[in-house]
């Protein structure tokens, strides 16, 4: 049997973090990864005629500025331009409101009035967010008895947002725990603008603007904001995907092993000690440590077993909701198509489709109880597809539907061809020439998320990143601070605190923390 | 009109049953106390009213569990005539025609449930016990001023600390139960326990009722605790009638109040509270009386308080703005109707106990949670959602002989309809709505009414005076909770202006017939005017 210092299970962003940064310790590691290439939720696939882009992951913006530097990823070609991406949230009836990059630092088609008003709406919002910022780099309190230091950590955050004033504390504590939609009535008129604000809010999590707690969701984006270079009107040339190449190399450079193709099957574990790991194919490999980058629901009841876990750790991570709620439509057209107001769609930018606060509850309303939204919301972005394809002068549009049912009530046979043809038509009421232009269709479910990339629940974030599974309680109670009750596992997937998207923190983190418990 | 003199210590603006507690406990500490309510009755929401010959309607409030035993005790009601009789048990009717019952007796009960899943009656024990924690862990805070966490007064640090140090009580793994509980949905909580829709729709119903939420919406697990951490002689989460209907309540306050010398007065609605240079003078009444006190206790809700009853001259613009953006949502309405006989459900003996409780036909969190969408779209649920009660099967003081009062309440039916005033058209659909469920169940039920009154939150509103007809005066939301309610800052009963206080349920620690917002005011009340409060006890220092 071969045998590592440590084996990450995953070659995910997250993963690759991980295993990067541990060999870069001088510790021995190896990567193993089911898929035939690495990036995890974020690889590329071969879309059409040879042409790779990634499937899923469609914006690189919230990658941690603290994940850049640690790894120096800068000098494997991560370059940045300095155009960040804005918003235009698309509405037929009125004139549609155009999002500076930034989270609307300027917004174009608003009143001056009205300007005013979101411009101390926002400030508040970032202010809050500061909470989450801080609290993303750090390691949660856990259940074990060496919290003191995360102990501190927290009450110095507490602290801190104290000093910010009275009046700012206690509204912190007031709107922490409200709905987004209250939030955007209290102050502001126009109907695109507080539906825009409203998708952001709850996409890639189930609940409706009007849910209570949705406003967390807002926070979260904001302080992704904060941690990137978004902050900074920054974005990343060549997006996901030189990202995901960027940490690669890294990874690569610093010595670790990679095997692809290579599915666990198993933990080797004995007197609750992972020895190491078992592939499907049956090899084996012995390794002190090892880290599991995929779900924890994966993790824990695929990997390590419920006879090997207490029943109270086996109930919690039943009991976690990973059900994925939305899917990826990718497009790939001749050309950028021309808006009807004869306007090009940029690379630049992103659309949203949410024209109201309604309209986003409404969608949440169909995903309730498992049906496909009347008119479902998306984000899209475009992509030029490079020269050096067959595709030459080809663009991608990546389509983010938010709330599709992971189990639908009936049968998905005839409702995906439903649920693209809605997308496509409401992206034709402003581009009359999209349709005509599509070399190519592929829409991606979250049980077909769940399949291709061993997900389960095919959730962008693993579990749900809901009020109940954040920071202590992320994935759940017990595992909060990356660590296992197995010795020598460990966990720093999306599904560990901060959570998902394109971070990088929650790998970034464990790797901290897996550091500071052993020497090697 | 009875002459009475025209000046008092204070004054307490409504006779709900949290302004008459307040009333109650500061007549007791020596103080000279008026009452002044704007109707002809006496209670608020909490009355008995007989609206048809020889029949009593609880036509608000219902049933009764939350109120403190500790006030009960401390101003002496049950010598005033307050007597609570314990429900028997309860019953969803599913419309594959079936029913499932609930008994008091465990034993019963869990046999009921078995017979639809073997599996969750054995998880009823392990929801109940963790339930009962939750419960244990809230239930000293309901009856303590909510701290303010943002200020660093001796007072509220030591709060603080009393409460970190009752969570530093807790284990880590039931922190982290408590803090999920608060926030999770009902929903999302049943389902980690039980897997038979009959059974969470059954439990799911305290957690939305008198809220404007779903039982999908993160927040309503605490609002299910709002309607379990009540007890009825020390059973905790057990309801209760009040023998004589829910005013039975307000007239054994009054009876307590009068009897220590208090006076209170009918038709004597409050037009402003009258302000001098800061503090208050008095208040001027509708029919231009004014009566004189240096303190005015309001137990109407914040809304109307702040914004009807004072001039806004007085407060600063922001605490206005604040008091704007309080949720305050009506949804839920109320049909009571007197039946010439008994019901008849045929799937269920006229003799059993279980149609002595809550009796519901909503049988998934599904059809609970459309009817919530339908609110939320601006119209009344087209299948609502009902929490009935017949408590004449209970206490025959009701209703003479072989007749019977009828409690529907009713959720969802919102303040306007689609963002139009209620029409009498809209509230006779409304009625028929209701009427037409309950007769999908029990044939030949529109041939025994007697009378029926419906009430929208309009008529709530108007009658009541609770702002858009919420029952608990304000959303039980967390950021409307402990510190935050009403208003982040003033959560102690005070208000910007010397001498206003409020008590009503806007305040900590919220709604039900529950008392703790008067009885807690009272005490903040006693301090400012350095009185002694050795009448009023600690939670639990009489039991």
């Amino acid at each position: 049997m071969k045998s590592y210092d440590v084996i990450v299970i995953g070659a995910g962003h997250n993963g690759l973090i991980v295993a990067s940064k541990l060999a870069a310790s001088g510790r021995r590691v190896l990567l193993l990864e089911a898929g035939d290439t690495y990036g995890g939720m974020a690889r590329s696939e071969n879309l059409f005629e040879g042409f790779l882009a990634p499937e899923l992951a469609s914006n690189a913006g919230g990658i941690s500025k603290d994940v850049v530097q640690d790894l120096g990823l800068n000098k494997y070609d991560l370059l940045f331009n300095e155009d960040g991406i804005k918003t235009v949230g698309l509405n037929i009836e009125n004139e549609s409101v155009i999002f500076g990059s930034n989270f609307g630092k300027s917004i174009e088609g608003i009143g001056k009035d009205e300007f005013k008003r979101w411009k101390e709406l926002r400030e508040k919002f970032f202010n809050q967010s500061h909470l989450f910022q801080s609290l993303a780099s750090q390691i949660p309190v856990g259940s074990n008895h060496k919290t003191f230091r995360s102990k501190a950590n927290l009450f110095f955050t507490a602290a801190k947002l104290r000093l910010q004033g009275k009046e700012q504390f206690q509204e912190l504590l007031r709107m922490i725990t409200m709905c987004i939609a209250d939030l955007v009535e209290e102050e502001l008129e126009t109907s695109s603008l507080k539906g825009l604000i409203s998708f952001d809010s709850t996409l890639g999590i189930k609940l409706g603007p009007r849910s209570p707690t949705s406003y967390l969701g807002l926070l979260y984006k904001l302080s992704q904001i904060k941690a990137s270079y978004q902050e900074k009107s920054l974005s990343i040339n060549g997006g996901v995907t030189s990202f995901i190449n960027a940490l690669f190399k890294s990874a690569e450079e610093n010595g670790v092993d990679f095997i692809f193709k290579g599915k666990v099957s198993s933990l080797i574990i004995s007197d609750s000690v992972a020895t190491g790991v078992k592939l499907e194919n049956g090899v084996e490999y012995s390794a002190k440590t090892i880290v599991s980058s995929i779900s924890p629901v994966n993790t824990f009841l695929d990997l390590v077993g419920a006879q090997n876990l207490e029943t109270d750790l086996t109930r919690r991570i039943r009991a976690l909701r990973y059900s994925g709620t939305t899917s990826k439509l990718n497009i790939i057209l001749e050309e950028i198509p021309k808006l009807h107001n004869s306007q090009n769609l940029g690379a630049n930018y992103r659309y949203v489709y949410a024209p109201s606060l309604d309209s986003v509850e409404s969608n949440f309303n169909s995903l309730k109880y498992n049906e496909l939204p009347s008119d479902p919301n998306f984000e899209m972005y475009f992509s030029q597809i490079s020269s050096e394809s067959s595709l030459n002068g080809a663009v991608m549009a990546s389509i983010c539907i938010q709330n599709t049912p992971y189990s639908l009530k009936g049968d998905w046979k005839n409702s995906k061809e439903v649920l693209m043809n809605k997308v496509i038509s409401t992206i034709q009421k402003w581009a009359p020439e999209f349709k005509k232009g599509i070399l190519f269709t592929s829409l991606l479910l979250p049980h077909e998320t769940e399949k291709k990339y061993c997900v389960a629940g095919g959730h962008w974030h693993h579990s749900e990143l809901q009020i109940d599974s954040l920071y202590s309680l992320r994935p759940t109670f017990g595992v909060s601070d990356y660590s296992t009750p197995i010795d020598g596992l460990f966990i720093c997937g999306a599904g560990t605190h901060p959570g998902g998207n394109l971070f990088g923190l929650s790998g970034l983190n464990a790797a901290k923390r897996i550091l500071r418990e052993s020497t090697k | 009109m009875q002459s009475v003199e025209k000046n008092f210590d204070v004054i307490v603006i409504g006779s709900g049953h949290n302004g008459l507690v307040n009333a109650c406990y500061l007549q007791k500490a020596g103080l000279n106390v008026l009452v002044l309510e704007k109707n002809d009755w006496i209670g608020g929401a909490a009355v008995s009213r007989e609206l048809h010959p020889g029949i009593l309607y609880s036509n608000c409030s219902y049933v009764c569990s939350l109120f403190r035993p500790e006030i009960m005790r401390d101003l002496e009601l049950p010598k005033h005539g307050l007597q609570i009789v314990a429900i028997e048990g309860g019953t969803v009717f599913t419309r594959d025609g079936d029913y499932l019952a609930s008994f008091r007796n465990y034993h019963a009960k869990k046999r009921e449930l078995e017979r639809f899943s073997v599996k969750d009656s054995e998880s009823y024990l392990r929801y109940s016990r963790d339930i009962l924690k939750q419960c244990r862990f809230i239930q000293p805070l309901l009856m303590r001023t909510a701290p303010d966490p943002a200020s660093f007064k001796f007072r509220d640090l030591s709060e603080m600390l009393y409460i970190l140090r009752k969570v530093n009580d807790l284990t880590a793994s039931e922190l982290a139960d408590t803090v999920r509980f608060w926030t999770m949905s009902i929903s999302d909580f049943l389902d980690e326990y039980f897997e038979n829709d009959v059974i969470k729709a059954s439990l799911a119903v305290s957690g939305i009722i008198g809220t404007a939420l779903g039982p999908m919406s993160p927040g309503t697990a605490y609002v299910l605790l709002h309607h379990y951490m009540g007890e009825v002689d020390g059973s905790i989460g057990a309801w209760g009638y009040a023998r004589g209907g829910m005013g039975a309540i307000s007239k054994a306050l009054t009876s307590s109040f009068r009897a220590m010398g208090g006076t209170l007065l009918n038709n004597s609605e409050v037009e402003k509270v009258d302000i001098r240079g800061a503090r208050v003078k008095g208040v001027i009444l509708k029919n231009g009386d004014e009566y004189l006190a240096k303190n005015v206790v309001s137990n109407a809700d914040v809304k109307r308080t702040f914004l009807k009853l004072t001039d806004p001259e007085h407060l600063p613009p922001n605490f206005i703005k604040k008091v704007n953006n309080f949720k305050i949502r009506g949804s839920s309405g109320k049909v009571n109707i007197a039946l010439d006989s008994m019901p008849n459900f045929p799937v269920i003996s006229e003799n059993n106990p279980c149609l002595k409780g809550d009796i519901h036909f909503t049988d998934s969190i599904e059809r609970m949670e459309r009817a919530y969408d339908d609110w939320k779209m601006g119209t009344w649920s087209r299948d609502p959602f009902l929490d009935m009660m017949i408590p004449t099967l209970t206490d025959p003081t009701m209703a003479p002989p072989g007749k019977h009062f009828m409690s529907c309440f009713v959720q969802y039916c919102p303040p306007k309809v689609g963002g139009q005033n209620w029409t009498k058209e809209n509230k006779d659909a409304f009625g028929e709505t209701v009427i037409q469920q309950i007769a999908d169940y029990s044939p030949g039920f529109k041939d025994k009414i007697l009378h029926m009154e419906v009430r929208t939150p309009k008529e709530l509103e108007e009658e009541v005076g609770l702002t858009e007809g919420n029952i608990f005066q304000g959303e039980l939301t967390f950021d409307q909770l402990l510190f935050n309610r009403p208003i982040p800052g003033y959560a102690q009963y005070r208000s910007p202006i010397k001498g206003l206080y409020m008590c009503g349920s806007s305040t900590h620690p919220g709604g039900g017939v529950m008392g703790a917002p008067g009885r807690n005011a009272a005490v903040e009340i006693l301090k400012d005017l350095n009185l002694p409060d050795t009448d009023i006890r600690d939670a639990y220092e009489v039991l």
